[in-house]
Parts: structure tokens; sequence; C-alpha cells
């Protein structure tokens, strides 16, 4: 009975702890972190894209789904530590077969998306030939764009989200950005999304 | 015959180390020898070493640090891990393949009362100095060998915490007399310069200006009439970084943007004859941005000009820090997009839109030590590269 304790405080209760990667983290405590699952970078890190460009702390996937984030299982992770010692952002990477159905999800989470960059698929889609000069025409075409409904979340090359929590220390503005782009061998036309996530306390507050 | 682990025990250990001590031999670095100096123009003959990244001046050892960007040296004590307070040594150095090349150091300088010898006849940068007090500094300009500037910084006045150390800067461009812009020139941690530079040269006494910080943040000062932007922190947590200062990976935040959108292909920097710089000239550069919530909107910027972008042809990762730098001004322009006042989106607006992604490509060129121009520099001549991007692509290409 004792040893099934210690086994379950030490391999079960912290995957509970950290099932979720989210906006939270960069509310806790760094020590807490940097020891379990996040090691420090390295120079030979610099080229390894899956971080983020000279992140200080990377997670490499050990037990499997430890880490996810909306149900979507992250396959690396790795953040920016500030000079008081917090986690000033992280960014994450997951893959889905199933975009809509993520940004679903986001939206349900986090509301509807602040701003975005379309991708040239998506003008593609809706048959808008974006103007290379000035013209009346060519005004008439950029106030005729459409405003991504979510469907089209997908393809944006970027796309925001603002996001601020309920209680304290959560209630700040965080910034959510991510990055689409379709799995390798795909194109926009399929659901596939190889998706960086980046999570961001605003700099210049 | 086999030889049996179990029966000889420490066989495993005896291999181990075997293997440790191979391991040890091929891992062993090394150190990275730099030229030594005893020319230390005035005063007495002090014997500098520089061997990996020990400075050792006369018999005392401190460890060195150079930076990656200014070309600055700082002296930190091996002990404290802090700047040496006593010694003021300013090094002059040049790039050579990339490496730092001391020529010079001149410790005790106090005064200002160094000259430059022979070697540095060519030097263009700057050099700060102190009263003899200690207390207030001037920044002295130097183009080619000659002092075309003298600026009394009365207002940096010494705050607590603040480290009185003597940095230079080359003035990247400076010898090309097409240059016009701004040169910024790294202080001390706390605190920048701005020079303004047209076809003349430096532009008048007044068009300078400095950002400070005042303990709760940073504040920009201005001389002159002109309306400088704004400087944010970042840009000082940054020089911080790269002088080799307290660690703040902070200000790499800035650089936390995917390169899912510009293709490093876009960047096709080419040397500009002898001047030091290479350039990359890039064509259609255009973006567009829609806004959701309550107050949605679209809007598109044309591409409607040629860019030229410079960087020091020393510099490294060139195409990547380009690529990361248009990123992060496309990211600024959404951030204005989004916070524009709710109304229907008017003909301004898009072209406000023009406007801002113009001054945002600048200042982050600035940002990655270099300069954005919509003119070509004299003496440029070739083929734009068509902007282009990773959309599509498998693998980023930088």
């Amino acid at each position: 009975m004792y040893r099934f304790q210690i086994i379950f405080t030490t391999i079960i209760f912290p995957c509970m702890v950290y099932a979720q990667l989210d906006e939270n983290i960069l509310f806790k405590d760094l020590e807490e972190i940097e020891n379990t699952d996040f090691r420090k970078t390295e120079e030979r890190d610099l080229d390894n894209w899956d971080i983020e460009y000279k992140s200080d702390h990377y997670y490499e996937p050990r037990l499997e789904k430890a880490y996810t984030f909306l149900g979507h299982e992250i396959s690396a992770a790795s953040f920016f530590v500030s000079e008081d010692r917090k986690i000033q952002s992280f960014g994450l990477l997951i893959y889905t077969d199933d975009a809509t159905g993520f940004y679903e999800k986001m939206v349900e989470t986090y509301g509807e998306f602040a701003v975005c960059s379309p991708s040239g698929y998506y003008f593609q889609k809706h048959g808008i030939t974006l103007p290379t000069e000035e013209s009346e025409e060519a005004y008439r075409i950029i106030n005729s764009i459409p405003v991504p409904i979510l469907e089209d979340y997908k393809n944006t090359t970027s796309i925001k989200w603002n996001v601020i929590g309920e209680k304290p220390p959560l209630d700040q503005k965080i910034h959510l950005r991510i990055y689409n782009k379709p799995i390798e061998g795909q194109n926009f036309d399929h659901q596939g999304r190889k998706l960086r996530i980046v999570f961001e306390r605003p700099i210049d507050d | 015959m086999k030889i049996s682990f179990i029966k000889f025990p420490k066989l495993n250990l005896v291999i181990l180390s075997i293997l440790l001590i191979i391991a040890g031999c091929i891992n062993e670095e090394v150190p990275e020898k730099w030229p030594v100096s005893t020319n230390t123009g005035i005063g007495t003959e002090t014997n500098i070493l520089i061997d990996g990244h020990e400075l050792r001046i006369n018999n005392n050892n401190y460890e060195l640090k150079n930076s990656t960007r200014l070309y600055g040296i700082i002296v930190l004590n091996p002990e404290t891990g802090q700047l040496v307070e006593d010694s003021h040594f300013i090094f002059y150095a040049e790039v050579e393949d990339t490496e730092y090349k001391i020529l010079k150091a001149i410790p005790n300088s106090l005064g200002g009362n160094y000259a430059l010898d022979e070697k540095m006849n060519t030097f263009s940068g700057a050099i700060t100095e102190y009263n003899l007090n200690g207390d207030s500094k001037s920044l002295r300009l130097y183009e080619k060998g000659n002092l075309i500037e003298k600026v009394s910084l009365p207002l940096l006045d010494k705050r607590e915490g603040l480290v009185d150390r003597e940095y230079w800067e080359p003035l990247k461009n400076w010898d090309d007399a097409n240059y016009n812009g701004r040169v910024s020139i790294f202080v001390d941690r706390y605190t920048d310069v701005y020079f303004d530079r047209n076809d003349n040269g430096i532009a008048e006494d007044n068009e300078f200006g400095y950002s400070r910080f005042n303990g709760g943040g940073w504040e920009y000062v201005e001389y002159g009439d002109r309306d400088y932007l704004p400087i944010s922190n970042q840009e000082f947590h940054r020089h911080d970084l790269e002088t080799g200062g307290p660690s703040t990976s902070f200000t790499h935040n800035l650089l936390d943007y995917g390169l899912w959108h510009t293709a490093c292909r876009t960047f096709e920097y080419n040397e500009l004859g002898n001047t030091g710089t290479k350039i990359a000239a890039v064509e259609g550069i255009s973006h567009p941005v829609a806004r959701g919530g309550n107050c949605p909107g679209a809007g598109y910027v044309f591409p409607l000009t040629t860019y030229y972008f410079s960087l020091p042809a020393w510099k490294p990762r060139a195409q990547r820090d380009s690529a990361i730098a248009l990123e992060k001004a496309f990211d600024r322009l959404q951030t204005y997009f989004e916070e524009l006042p709710c109304e229907p989106m008017a003909q301004a607006r898009i072209n406000m839109l023009v406007i801002k992604l113009d001054e945002f490509i600048k200042s982050e060129f600035l940002k990655i030590g270099g300069q954005a121009s919509k003119y070509p520099p004299m003496g440029w001549s070739g083929e734009p590269e068509e902007f282009e991007t990773n959309i599509g692509m498998t693998v980023p290409d930088c």
C-alpha cells in the first residue's frame, strides 16, 4: 500500500498536474517547472526547428501524451524567461488532422479571434485577386475582403487571440498567436495542420 | 576464451574509464588564441593576453566577453561577476573574418586625453568618455580618425545600479556617402544615443536624442525638433544582452515569431563593394490583415515599392534575422490594425497601413543592426528579389 502511494505521487500525480499546457504556465513558478519536464536549451538547440528561436527551456516529450493543449498532444514546447525569473512567453507545437475542429475548440475556450493575416489560399478560395497598385477598383476590392469566419481560421498565416483570465493572477492580458501551416505533403485544401502556438505576456505593458 | 564481466567486475570500470578518457580527449576544446597586444598607446607598457575568454592584463585575470553586435568588450571581475570598477579600458577592435581582433587597449584613460595613434587613423566610431570627476560623460564621434562631433551628456548622471563603462561602436555604414538615417550608439546599459546622418555627414548638433532608464521605466529624451519614435524597452534589453550584460533572454522574445510567412530566400544579400555592408533588394512586400470581434474589418498593404535592406557584411544569419525582422514588422502592423478605432474602413486608413508598415520595417531593421530604405544605395546594381512566403513549403528555407 505504501509503495503504491509512492508510485502515485511520483508518477501519476505530476502527470495530472501538468496534463494541460496553456496560458496558465505563464503564472507558474519557474523552479517548479524547469527541473521536471523542461530542460535548459543548449547551443546545439539553435538548429532545432522545434524550439522557438533561442528559447531558454525546452520540453522534450518523454511520457506519451504528458502534455496536451485543448486535447491535442503537444509535440514540443519551449519558453523564454524574463529578467525576474518569470516565464515571459512559451511556444508549443501540435499537429492536427482536423483543423476546423481545433479552431471550434479555440472559439469555445477563448472566444472570437482578435486579428489575423489571411493566407494567399484564403483570397484564392474567396475568388479575390489582390490588387498590385492603387486605384478606385483596388480600394473597392480591399473594402470587400470578407472577414474570416471560423472555417477560415485555419487558412490564415497567423491568427491572434487576446486572453484575459478571470481571477488573479490570471486576470492579465495574454497574447495567444497561432501560426498555421499545412502538414507536410498537404496543402491548405486539407484539414491537416502543423500549428505553432505562442502564449506571451505583452511586452509593452 | 570469453572474458566474462561477471568474473571480472572491475573490467567494466577499466573499460569505462578508457572510454571516458577517449571521449574527454575528443571533446577537449582547443582554447582560442587571440592576438596578443603589448602596445597600450598611452601610459605604461601593459601586457595584455587574451586567451579564449580570459583576459590577462599584467598579472590580473579577467573574464572576457565580446559582444556580438557592438564589438564592445566588457571586463568582468571573475569572482564577483561584476564589471571592474577601477579600471577603465577602452578596446579598439576591428572585425576580421567575423572574429574580433584587438588592436589596442588603453587602461586608466579617465579624462579623455587619449589620442588616436596611427592605427586608428581610419577609425570611424564613437567613444564615450568621463569628465575628470568621473560623473558626467560626453561622447565623441570620429570619422576616419577625425573628431567630428563632441556631445555632452549632462543628464547622464550616476544612478544606483548604473555601471559606468565605456563602450564604443564603429558606425555602420558611416563611410557610405549615400548613407542616410540614424546611427545608434550604445553608451551603457541604460542609455542609447542616436545621431542622424545626411548626405553631408552628421546632421546639425541638435539632431540627436537618447533614452534613459529613470528607475521605473524608459523615457525618451529628444533634442531638436525631430519627431523621434518612442523607443521601446526591448531595444535596450537587447543591447544589454548583446554586450554580455546580465542575461535577459526576455529580449529574444522579440524574435519569437514563426517563420511561416516570410521566406528567407527573399533576402539575397550581396556585398556592396568595399563598404562593409551587404544589400538585399526586395520587391513586392505586401501584407493582408483582418480583425474580428465586435469590430470586424480587413485591410491590405499594396506591394508598392522595392526595399533595400542593408546589413553589416560580417553579420551572420542575415537571411534568418531579416525574415524575422520582417515578420515582426508584420506583427506590429497587425497590432496597429487591431487597435484602430472602431469605424468603417476608410481609404485613408488603408493608406495609413502602407505608411505604418514602412515605419515598422525600418524600425525592425534598425534593431538588427541594419537599415531599410526605399532608395538604392549608391553603387548598387542588380535585380530585386521577389518577396516570397513559405506557405506551401514543407521546411523552412533557412
